[in-house]
């Protein structure tokens, strides 16, 4: 097995007990499905969907992650980490932290699974990009 | 209400993406014209209705990686030689 069949889970307990997950951008159905092929494309020995997402402590680290690594993007949906479980998705830290895969072996169950859990939508006040949505 | 046209996607990159190099990366495929995807070329990136500019770093076998610039399109429109003004 070729290690970059499957991506780099972090063993190492995270350091501020993460109670939200972070995505950039809008939960759109059909991207989001897109988005979690793709994964399992790049990914297929791991056998999951997934798509991209990061911890947060709090607001403040929602904070930033908008300054940073989501600066592109206009609005960012925050989960909690206990409504992910409840829905059955698994959130894994994977590559450098805070980054994080949203995983499910279901693609219907992780699209519709997302949405059950109502995240809260934050604007992004360091997006800078009218009319071209969130560079 | 903003009414500046969306540009068109070079390549479809979800960028929340990330791998084992810290860029959001996609494959080969997912672009408009795979001639256009060379290392070093510049872009106009994203998905749905999000754009960046973002310039090729890596092509591993069918694996696309690209840093993305800061800010609107426009600000780096001059980097997109490719494209028809």
């Amino acid at each position: 097995m070729n290690s970059e069949d499957l991506p780099g889970i972090r063993l190492s307990p995270e350091p501020d007990a993460p109670l939200l997950v972070v995505r950039g951008g809008v939960l759109e159905p059909d991207l989001t499905r897109a988005d979690a092929i793709r994964f399992l494309r790049r990914y297929p020995l791991w056998g999951r969907y997934g798509i991209w997402a990061y911890f947060a402590a709090d607001d403040e680290e929602i904070d930033v992650l908008c300054e940073t690594r989501l600066k592109r993007l206009e609005t960012v949906a925050v989960f909690l980490l206990s409504a992910l479980g409840a829905a059955g998705i698994e959130v894994v830290p994977t590559f450098r932290r805070p980054h994080v895969t949203l995983a499910h072996a279901d693609l219907e169950a992780l699209v519709d699974g997302l949405r059950s859990c109502e995240p809260r939508i934050v604007n992004n006040r360091y997006h800078r990009g009218p009319g071209d949505g969130r560079p | 209400m903003n009414n500046t046209p969306i540009p068109s996607l070079d390549l479809v990159v979800d960028l929340n993406s990330e791998d084992e190099s810290g860029l959001p990366w996609t494959f080969l495929n997912e672009a408009r014209d795979p001639a256009l995807i060379r290392q070093g070329a510049w872009l106009v990136v994203g998905e749905g209705t999000v754009r960046a500019v973002a310039q090729v770093v890596e092509i591993d076998d069918d694996i696309v990686r690209v840093r993305p610039l800061p800010g609107p399109v426009d600000e780096h429109r001059h980097l997109l030689s490719h494209r028809v003004a």
